[in-house]
């Protein structure tokens, strides 16, 4: 790096500490975005749960108890209005069960014993699995439908017993249990609570990030560009003996290190908030063996999808900073600035929230998200739960490509006349 | 006569739309020589001093700086000039001497001459403590006064100043001139600058050229014009030519 770079670097970093309108904007701006986003999403996930929750309303069972507290817990379910579809099981079938067969997102799994330990007040566990195709936010939905069922025939079961033994209710406390199990294509996810965590972050948490990094950055590189026009820098800027691309460089590399350290700020207390929420949750263990399943019992990143990551990131921080700055040249002043990219930047929420609620099921799909800017580095999260290597790298290496279109642009402007006449044939004849 | 250090031959400048702003004009500007460009707003004053500070290019013609032509070598024009815009300003969250220190460090890494140019600079601006003040807090007059001392500091060999005085009082405008004076006399350094102002433009230059509708009419020294078209004073030349123009 020469000189003139680290000199406009440290140049920006004073304006920027010194300009009390632009510590306002760095702290109010996002907040109120958050707020806005915040609101209609929360709206959009509610809708949502709705609708997978009506899924819940077909649930498959394997009675493999075949005793009266199970017939009771099938019986309840249908007064509930439950569709419930009896799987036949053979009780000495060691085998296994194959779950592609089961059609319906719940299946119940009443293991052996389960009337027995009733009778004699011992705790009774239900064997639940959810099935989980499209990992958008409002499936872990489902979960709660599947909890709730157990959980309110557990009330009933503990009213019936109090009655029958003529002991207060309150003496009682919880005999049937459930054990949930989710069901990711070919994995066992043995706490699907925490792995809905992870799809909560990876759909909320991450966009977030990206959005932060995203605007803030593109804001930044505009104004910083348009300061230098309205503080009327930027021809004499244009006649000094330096490499025109330091000065660009430096805007760039400031915007993004301003960002990356703000968004880090923002996204540890974000971070934070998840992690407690995942901490509250605890590990179950499933009762009867799924056969040909392996079992997801965490979620490590594998390595190269970091590097994947990190590519893909870098991508799209080249690509919308260039784009920003490119698009900040046509305006004249901060405000003119701030709108033009405001208004090409802004609609980029709608993308970077799309894998709330799009599935990403085929690979056909995830490919086509991988070539979209800005929602392939939201989809992320998707593509690494899946374990899709093709997409991950289409994503990263079609952000670059974007980048390096958009900056390879933006030097042959800034290296000729253009970048001034830009500005002077809005203004007014030059004379 | 030496060698001329600036060179402007035949040079037209055509924006979009089929503006021509510079329409074919032609002259030479010689070592220590202050040069000024006159003539009314949009005769092409500004755009020809943004071509030779390498800022615009030439639709045709040839523009030479000590040699180096504007277009093919525009990055070592930039080292030997130095340009001051009509419509400059300053970085306005630094303060003047930061600002001084910044340009300073642009055109050397040497240390002694960067400490060297900004004693010019603080000397050329005449602003004193102010210096420590934030741009932001200057008059027009104040700005201008560190602008041009940022321009000539450097010790450019040629330095381009659009209006130099162009909306300033008269002790800012006069200390101005001095700077500019004196930068020719102690340095040797050329400059070219353009100006509304005739008095000033007699005061500083050694020769002018007279430019209106992109075309230069005349070039010479604003004595020897006074006396060829029986004026007295430069206003009454310009008025002269340019009702005949």
């Amino acid at each position: 790096m020469n000189m003139a770079f680290w000199l406009f670097v440290i140049k920006e970093l004073k304006s920027l500490a010194r300009d009390p309108k632009m510590l306002i904007a760095m702290v109010v701006v996002p907040l109120v975005l958050m707020a806005i986003v915040y609101g209609v999403l929360g709206q959009a996930v509610v809708e949502q749960i709705k609708q997978v929750t009506k899924a819940g309303y077909s649930i498959s069972v394997i009675d493999m108890d075949r005793g009266v507290y199970a017939q009771k817990f099938v019986e309840y379910l249908r007064s509930l209005g439950v569709d419930v579809n009896l799987v036949e099981k053979d009780v000495e079938d060691k085998v296994g069960i194959d779950i592609q067969n089961i059609s319906t997102k719940i299946l119940f799994i009443i293991p052996r014993g389960f009337s027995e330990n009733i009778s004699k007040t011992i705790p009774a566990h239900i064997v639940t699995y959810v099935k989980i195709e499209s990992l958008t936010i409002g499936e872990g939905g489902i979960l709660d439908v599947a909890r709730t069922y157990v959980s309110q025939f557990n009330s009933a079961l503990l009213k019936s017993i109090a009655r029958e033994r003529n002991i207060p209710e309150q003496l009682l406390s919880g005999i049937v249990f459930s054990d949930i199990v989710g069901l990711l294509k070919e994995k066992i996810i043995k706490n699907p609570s925490i792995f809905f965590s992870i799809v909560t972050m990876g759909s909320v948490f991450i966009p977030m990030i990206v959005l932060l990094l995203v605007v803030f950055a593109a804001q930044l590189v505009a104004t910083s560009i348009a300061i230098e026009k309205e503080e009327k820098m930027f021809e004499t800027l244009l006649s000094l003996p330096i490499n025109r691309m330091s000065v660009i460089g430096a805007k760039l590399f400031t915007s993004i290190f301003i960002s990356s350290i703000y968004m880090l700020g923002y996204s540890l207390i974000l971070f934070q908030l998840f992690l407690n929420q995942i901490l509250r949750t605890t590990v179950l263990t499933p009762a009867e063996q799924m056969v040909g399943l392996d079992t997801l019992t965490s979620f490590t990143m594998p390595r190269e999808f970091t590097v994947y990551l990190v590519v893909n990131v870098v991508g799209l921080a080249i690509f919308i900073v260039s784009l920003s700055l490119l698009l900040s040249l046509f305006a004249e002043d901060v405000r003119t600035a701030q709108a033009i990219v405001g208004n090409i930047v802004g609609p980029t929420i709608i993308v970077i929230y799309l894998p709330m609620f799009i599935e990403a099921s085929t690979t056909e799909t995830r490919l086509a998200i991988a070539l979209i800017p800005i929602a392939n580095t939201a989809f992320l999260s998707k593509f690494i739960l899946l374990e899709d290597y093709t997409t991950s790298i289409a994503a990263a290496v079609s952000n670059i490509v974007y980048g390096l279109i958009v900056f390879v642009v933006l030097r042959k402007i800034v290296n000729s006349e253009t970048i001034f006449t830009l500005k002077l044939f809005r203004r007014k004849r030059a004379e | 006569m030496s060698q001329p250090v600036v060179v402007v031959e035949n040079l037209v400048k055509v924006y979009q739309k089929n503006i021509r702003a510079v329409d074919n004009i032609s002259f030479y500007v010689y070592p220590g020589e202050i040069f000024g460009l006159i003539g009314p707003n949009g005769a092409g004053k500004t755009t020809t001093l943004r071509i030779i500070a390498t800022v615009l290019q030439p639709t045709q013609g040839r523009v030479l700086v000590y040699g180096y032509d504007v277009a093919k070598d525009a990055a070592k024009v930039r080292r030997i000039i130095s340009y001051l815009p009509e419509d400059a300003g300053a970085y306005k969250y630094l303060t003047g001497l930061e600002f001084l220190e910044l340009v300073a460090k642009l055109y050397t890494k040497d240390p002694k001459k960067i400490e060297e140019f900004i004693e010019i600079g603080i000397k050329l601006s005449g602003l004193g403590d102010r210096l420590n003040d934030k741009v932001k807090t200057y008059s027009k007059g104040m700005l201008r006064r560190l602008l041009v001392a940022k321009t000539l500091m450097v010790k450019p060999k040629v330095a381009i100043l659009d209006e130099p005085t162009s909306g300033l009082d008269v002790v800012n405008a006069v200390h101005v001139r001095e700077s500019i004076k004196r930068f020719a006399k102690d340095v040797g350094g050329t400059v070219i600058l353009s100006s509304h102002n005739m008095l000033e433009v007699e005061y500083l230059c050694d020769r002018v050229a007279i430019i209106h509708k992109g075309r230069i009419l005349v070039v010479g020294k604003p004595r020897e014009l006074m006396e060829r078209f029986e004026a007295s004073n430069l206003e009454e030349v310009f008025v002269k030519l340019v009702w005949g123009a």
